[in-house]
């Protein structure tokens, strides 16, 4: 059996201009949202058995609108009718736990200002004793519509739902792009986490409407205007799993905010999706809910901890290293962005692996000479070596190598310049243990020819 | 006498959970065997503890990190972690000494692909990564380089990793040795006595103290052949040439040589015959250590 006409009447207080992040946001809870006159009216009806009724959906707006950290201007008012309910909204009967629909009878006793329709003509029907909705219709209907005009009557017939209503519904857009002015200046990055959490509460709203979840999202915001500053500033923001719900997107965003200076304060913020894509709710099922009970109550996924990790110490400081099917040294393997997606070997160790140092210095380090033998923490002694390594250029993408203790064949690399030999040990210094060092052929005099390229730890 | 089993009698049916000061803890926790039967020997429960802080000290300019958990931790992946699903898998290194060589740990069993290096810049965030990490379900094991921490993050790390319940490692300078901490197990890392070991001392651990140290051969077996082979070789070219350069030093060499050839000659052989696949092999064993001469 469907549900009775409800209707939300929901407003910011105080406020000014007309709170469109607030109608976005509304849209998560059903597609039919209009603003009218002076509030956002919102049709739950037909999606009000989904949440579950309207007491369980209540909490649930609240809880929203708290985790936005807007929980407190936000008022509701219920009505049977969207002029009904912007009405309660005006006279102040706003929505307290375990309310219902208001009936008839408590429609009637609003006062007829919070009827646009009858605004204009409430000093006249003040003087004639007519202070009610109850009052204005108990009136004779053609007398009434002769002496104040028949959208009097309508505007009372809409309310009370004698009448249809039309209504002009918000079509999202086909991009999210909202833009929010502030009442006073924003100083500090850290005072502009509160609107950023409701243009990602309004952001939500849209993503669940469409069904869609956002891979990347542009902020930008523009500054009071002053001379010798720039008057705008922003940055991107990708994330690796598309994301729907805001909680992600709010951290994400607080972790850039918190490394960006701000040259001047700021008076409006904007949030721009620039990718997005369908988005698939994974299906819940007893197992795995189970399951998660067992598991730590804060417990995060991988992808959400590199972005994390990457949000908070910039991209340079998240590595992950990948082995390359190269046996030259310094390009042995290359430094890849972690992106928590599962990732197929590049290639399968090899048998020679085995010998390779565990750790490897970015760059070779000279080592300093003592006579003939290089040191290191002490004197090296050389135990295993030395292997040769031959190529053209180091080190370098089109240069081939070929490896060998003996330096038997030379594969590619140009005829012209001559190839660079290294002779690679493994030695041993007295306290830092077993590193992996060499020496470079045909260094100049005064040049070092030793470095340590690796530590086997 | 009465008086005394009376006493003694409320220890004798105390719960499992409760660990005797003067007994090696054994059941207090889950643990991974470490891979070195030594160190397991003298570890409670024999292994490291999962869900625990184990703090590993070293002294300066000293490196041996990977030699002590890379077995465990390529036991961790292969047991706790199943292959192919997004278990606990990931290893995060908060702030190494250096880059970690991916083909060389992968070489020595450990799956990189999940392997992750963060180097924050300051000691807070290196404590904020090691506190997210330890928040993540797929991650099992977390290595951090801590050389400046206050006991008061330690016991915060500590809490973090029980509620976690992977492997935790904090490595620090020795110098701190002195101060407390509040890791369930301290161990001092150290050069061993052969090129190729480990010493390591177990400064604190539940149970009675450890008062010597303990000589803990490297895991690294191709490396430890290709060293023998080397030290071998060594050996022969010592007994070969000293003769001819110096005549009084002959006899000492030559008799430590021939002691040395006879003692390594039939342990490597095998060893030889077991690692001729391996690509350096040759090289070791055309390569003449430049200590030789």
């Amino acid at each position: 059996m469907p549900h009775p006409p409800h209707w939300l009447a929901l407003r910011c207080l105080p406020s000014d201009g007309a709170d469109t992040w607030l109608g976005s946001w509304a849209l998560q809870f059903t597609p039919r949202v209009l603003w009218l006159e002076e509030a956002w009216l919102l049709d739950v009806a037909p999606t009000l058995r989904l949440w579950g009724g309207l007491d369980r959906l209540m909490p649930r707006m609240t809880d929203s609108l708290k985790e936005g950290g807007m929980c407190r201007g936000v008022q509701v008012a219920l009505g049977p009718t969207a002029r009904a309910a912007l009405a309660r909204w005006r006279a102040g009967q706003w929505w307290a736990e375990g309310d219902g629909l208001p009936t008839r009878a408590q429609l009637l006793t609003l006062p007829l200002h919070t009827l646009a329709a009858a605004r204009a003509h409430t000093a006249v029907l003040a003087r004639l004793g007519v202070h009610t909705w109850g009052q204005l219709a108990r009136l004779p209907r053609d007398g009434v519509s002769r002496r104040w005009g028949a959208l009097l009557l309508r505007g009372l017939d809409e309310a009370l739902g004698r009448a249809p209503e039309t209504h002009a519904w918000l079509s999202p857009p086909t991009d999210f792009d909202e833009t929010l002015t502030w009442p006073h200046h924003l100083d500090t990055t850290d005072q502009l986490l509160p609107p950023v959490r409701q243009l990602l509460a309004a952001l939500h709203g849209w993503l669940v409407l469409r069904q869609r979840a956002a891979l990347a999202v542009r902020w930008s915001w523009q500054h009071d205007k002053r001379r010798h500053v720039a008057h705008s500033g922003g940055f991107e923001l990708r994330t690796a799993q598309p994301a729907q719900q805001p909680g992600h997107w709010v951290r994400l965003t607080a972790e850039h905010l918190a490394r960006q200076t701000l040259d001047a304060p700021v008076v409006s913020i904007r949030l721009q999706t620039t990718e997005h894509v369908p988005f698939a709710a994974p299906s819940a099922d007893w197992v795995s809910a189970a399951a998660a009970l067992h598991q730590h109550p804060a417990a995060i996924g991988w992808p959400v901890l590199l972005e994390r990790l990457r949000a908070r110490l910039g991209d340079g400081a998240v590595t992950h290293w990948q082995p390359q099917d190269t046996h030259v040294p310094d390009a042995m393997q290359a430094a890849a962005s972690p992106t928590g997606q599962p990732v197929t070997a590049r290639r399968l160790p090899a048998a020679r692996d085995a010998l390779l140092p565990t750790w490897l210095l970015p760059e070779p380090q000279p080592l300093p000479m003592r006579g003939h033998r290089p040191c290191y923490q002490g004197e090296l002694e050389l135990l295993v070596g030395p292997q040769r390594l031959e190529l053209a250029h180091w080190p370098g993408e089109a240069a081939h190598a070929c490896g060998g203790e003996l330096g038997d064949v030379r594969v590619g690399g140009q005829a012209d310049a001559p190839p660079t030999l290294r002779d690679y040990f493994v030695a041993r210094s007295p306290i830092a243990g077993l590193l992996w060092v060499f020496r470079q052929q045909g260094a100049a005099e005064g040049e070092p020819a030793w470095f340590l390229h690796g530590r086997f730890a | 006498m009465s008086f005394l089993n009376a006493s003694l009698s409320p220890c004798a049916d105390l719960p499992a959970g409760v660990w005797r000061a003067t007994e090696r803890a054994t059941d207090v926790l889950q643990v991974v065997p470490s891979g070195h039967a030594v160190l397991d020997a003298s570890l409670p429960g024999a292994g490291w503890p999962c869900g625990a802080l184990s703090e590993v000290l070293q002294p300066p300019g000293v490196h041996l990190e990977w030699q002590l958990v890379l077995p465990a931790l390529v036991r961790w992946q292969h047991t706790v972690a199943e292959p192919g699903q997004p278990g606990r898998s990931g290893v995060v290194l908060v702030g190494p000494p250096a880059q970690p060589c991916a083909s060389g740990l992968q070489a020595r069993g450990l799956s990189v692909a999940d392997m992750v290096h963060v180097q924050p810049d300051d000691p807070v965030q290196r404590l904020w990564t090691c506190e997210q990490a330890l928040q993540c379900a797929h991650v099992g094991a977390v290595l951090a380089w801590l050389p400046h921490v206050p006991m008061t993050a330690l016991r915060r790390l500590q809490w973090a990793a029980t509620r976690h319940g992977g492997l935790l490692w904090v490595f620090r300078p020795l110098a701190v040795a002195q101060q407390a901490t509040a890791a369930v197990l301290r161990l001092e890392l150290g050069q061993g006595e052969h090129p190729h070991s480990l010493q390591v001392r177990v400064l604190k651990r539940r149970g009675p103290p450890l008062a010597q140290a303990l000589q803990v051969p490297a895991p690294d077996e191709a490396l430890a052949a290709v060293l023998a082979a080397a030290r071998w070789r060594n050996a022969r070219r010592r007994v070969t040439v000293a003769p001819v350069i110096q005549q009084p030093v002959t006899v000492q060499a030559d008799q430590a040589g021939a002691q040395t050839e006879a003692s390594t000659e039939t342990q490597i052989e095998p060893l030889l015959g077991a690692h001729r696949g391996v690509h350096a092999t040759p090289a070791a064993l055309a390569g003449v250590a430049l200590s030789a001469v």
